[in-house]
């Protein structure tokens, strides 16, 4: 499969999917005007990764300073994809970095964590820069 | 964009395109000046040059050739002269018809006779003689004696001074005014230097080279002459000049400097200019004629011997402006042709620039159209959102901070009086903006459809309807919906006396009391949605208040909103602070001081969501 990159804009995340090292990369802040338009291609992207995976390792690590509500659904959605997938025996984990300072995205991180049934969803707290 | 401002922009477009014109110019221009400063010192350099090596020329060549063929054309005749006077003293008839006493019935003397007399009478000389020391008779080309030489007479002196020099051969120059010729007598001796027996010698006149002098001349202000050391004139090629000194010619200086050279070095040619007191420059060589002692005089003004350098230099002249014309010529075509689609780069850039005026206008007009149908669904939107009064009859004291991140937005409230008691109401649907706004309408509408008397005291049953309507209005009930709609929303409703009952999706209700803050967190699931159930059950929550006792309800907008060092949001720690910072004071002066917290947290950046609180008392 195609690496998936998508540089970062001032509403929008830097995306970085690359099957090679089955890592998926979401870093910065999601606002857009249009989320689910936004991350149409990217959750395309990812349900086509998710049905050829076989039981392999995938890491999925997610920095996002804050997002609004609607990016909250589509994250939502890739989570439960995620959790799907992981149900299905793939070895997949979600690693939610946030700064301590940062308890917005803390709070949310529990939120999605509490949701989730199959997938590991550590969140990652980070001091300092 | 107005006309106007249109029109001064297009001029401003005029403006820019002119300005690099003017540097083409100035660059042709700088190009020009060099290539004919250029031009003119080459054509100068070459009259210089070439002025120069033909004056150079004329000096060390022409003028001294010159010179040398006249010289060696005199020394040529006297060195003739001189042969001729020794063939005739040392011819032995001759010798033995003077040492007998030079009787003429002799027969030595007959040959001797016809000797002296053939030679003026069949070569070119004007005088031949025999003058004997024995007799002192003067034996003259007639044939005849003719004198008889005597110390006494000072006529004679010249025959006693040679017969006295012991040279063999003496050239005496004599020049004679009455003819106005010039006389050169060669006088031989004859016999022995030191006793001699005679002189014999021939004399000529150099009229004949006077005419060859003119031969010569170079130009019609020229001047030739030979002259002795003292500057007499001898031989000129002006008749008139013969006799005179050539200080009545030259300047006293040019004399001086000749007859020095003269008299120090007369071997070689020697040359110098000056200035007439005409002004003109004139040349002036010196060549000596070694077999009289003399010098050979040659001045010639510089204008006739360069003459042609006018030529040249009317040509080199012509030249350079043919050259000038030809690149003058040459550079306004290449200008133009180079020039050309410079223009036309100029023209099409403001072509394309009109065109780019023209779309932003355009667009302007679009954009305005678009924003004045948004400013007047603000009015809808206001409309419909409770007004300051209908709040102020509602409550003790409140504050509503409501701050669309556009002209309208997604975030509401609402309320609805009954008798004592009432519902309050804060939504944020989903976006902001147009679409945001559009929800806020359906929901509030929804609102004022399902609540009624009966179930005004159970929120969560309202937001269960809610819910149910929403989804049903947005075709949400299954996995495929279109849409992926829905709001966040928490309903207070106040009995009229001390009790409040709560329920929130996704909302949460601030209580500040006295000694305390509360936070009643609504349920977790969002009203709409396709994840939320159809059927979802909410939870009431209720809450005693006092006076004074504080509410507040949020939507996400402030506690999400992004500041700081690292554009982290504002946090729900902050937000209970700026509660607790100031729940004490009046609900305006709180307005203020939440605006202020925000506003300095956010600095420039963005709003990131509408915003929304809203703080009440009912006690």
């Amino acid at each position: 499969m195609e690496k998936l990159i998508i540089e970062k804009t001032k509403s929008s995340p830097y995306i970085f999917f690359n099957p090679e090292e089955r890592l998926l990369k979401i870093y910065g802040e999601s606002f857009p005007e249009n989320a689910a338009k936004f991350y149409a291609p990217v959750l395309d992207w990812v349900k086509d990764y998710l049905e050829q995976l076989d039981g392999q390792e995938v890491n999925v690590e997610m920095e996002i300073i804050y997002f609004n509500s609607s990016t909250s659904k589509v994250f939502m959605n890739f989570f439960q994809m995620l959790d799907d997938a992981a149900a299905e025996g793939n070895k997949i984990t979600i690693n939610w970095r946030c700064h301590e300072e940062n308890e917005a995205a803390i709070e949310c991180g529990e939120e999605f964590m509490e949701d989730l049934e199959n997938v590991p969803f550590n969140i990652m707290v980070f001091k300092g820069e | 964009m107005s006309e106007q401002s249109k029109n001064s922009y297009v001029e401003q477009i005029n403006k820019n395109t002119a300005k690099p014109d003017r540097d083409v110019m100035k660059v042709i221009l700088f190009a020009s000046a060099i290539i004919i400063l250029s031009i003119i010192l080459v054509g100068s350099f070459v009259y210089f040059f070439t002025e120069k090596e033909v004056v150079r020329k004329l000096k060390s060549k022409d003028l001294v050739y010159i010179a040398e063929s006249i010289a060696s054309k005199i020394d040529g005749r006297v060195e003739r002269a001189k042969e001729t006077s020794l063939l005739l003293a040392r011819d032995p008839e001759i010798i033995q018809w003077v040492t007998g006493g030079d009787r003429a019935d002799s027969p030595a003397g007959k040959h001797a006779i016809e000797r002296i007399t053939e030679l003026s009478r069949k070569y070119d000389y004007n005088n031949s003689f025999v003058v004997s020391t024995v007799t002192n008779h003067y034996w003259a080309e007639s044939g005849r004696i003719i004198d008889t030489m005597t110390p006494a007479d000072p006529d004679d002196s010249w025959f006693f001074e040679v017969i006295s020099s012991k040279r063999p051969v003496s050239v005496v120059i004599d020049y004679n005014a009455e003819r106005k010729g010039t006389f050169v007598f060669v006088d031989a001796l004859m016999g022995n230097i030191e006793h001699p027996l005679g002189v014999a010698g021939v004399g000529l006149s150099l009229d004949s080279l006077s005419k060859e002098f003119q031969r010569f001349k170079y130009g019609e202000d020229s001047d030739l002459w030979v002259i002795d050391g003292q500057g007499k004139i001898y031989l000129s090629d002006n008749v008139e000049q013969n006799g005179k000194n050539i200080r009545d010619f030259v300047p006293d200086s040019v004399k001086n400097q000749l007859l020095n050279n003269f008299n120090k070095n007369n071997n070689s040619a020697f040359d110098l200019d000056y200035k007439n007191s005409k002004g003109q420059l004139i040349d002036l060589i010196s060549y000596p004629v070694k077999s009289a002692g003399w010098v050979l005089v040659l001045q010639i003004p510089r204008n006739d011997t360069v003459s042609f350098l006018e030529t040249i230099k009317l040509n080199t002249l012509s030249a350079t402006l043919i050259a000038l014309i030809s690149i003058t010529f040459f550079f306004y075509f290449v200008s133009r042709y180079l020039a050309n689609p410079y223009k036309r780069t100029l023209q099409m850039n403001q072509e394309l620039e009109s065109k780019v005026a023209e779309r932003t206008r355009e667009l302007h007009e679009k954009n305005q159209k678009l924003i004045d149908s948004i400013e007047y669904a603000v009015r809808i939107q206001e409309a419909v959102l409770p007004s300051k009064d209908k709040l102020s009859g509602l409550f003790k004291e409140h504050f509503i901070l409501w701050k669309p991140k556009d002209l309208v937005g997604g975030d509401f409230y609402w309320v609805k009086r009954f008798k004592k008691d009432c519902l309050v109401v804060v939504g944020d649907c989903t976006g902001h903006g147009v679409p945001g706004a559009l929800m806020t309408m359906l929901s509030i509408s929804i609102l004022n459809q399902i609540v009624d008397g009966h179930n005004k005291e159970n929120p969560a049953l309202l937001l269960k309807k809610l819910n149910n309507i929403i989804k049903q209005t947005l075709g949400q009930q299954n996995r495929q919906a279109l849409t992926d709609d829905g709001l966040d929303i928490g309903i207070c409703y106040f009995n009229g006396k001390n009790t409040i009952t709560f329920a929130g999706a996704k909302c949460s209700l601030y209580t500040r009391k006295n000694d305390e803050l509360k936070i009643v967190k609504g349920n977790r699931k969002s009203i709409g949605y396709v994840k939320t159930d159809a059927n979802y059950a909410y939870t009431n929550n209720l809450i005693d208040i006092e006076e004074n006792d504080v509410l507040y309800m949020t939507t996400d907008g402030y506690i999400d909103q992004g500041g700081g060092s690292n554009t982290y949001s504002f946090g729900k720690k902050r937000f209970i602070e700026v509660i607790n910072g100031c729940y004490q004071k009046p609900l305006a002066l709180q307005f203020d001081i939440f605006i202020d917290k925000l506003n300095k947290y956010m600095g420039d950046e963005i709003q990131r969501d509408d915003i929304t609180v809203m703080a009440f008392k009912f006690l």
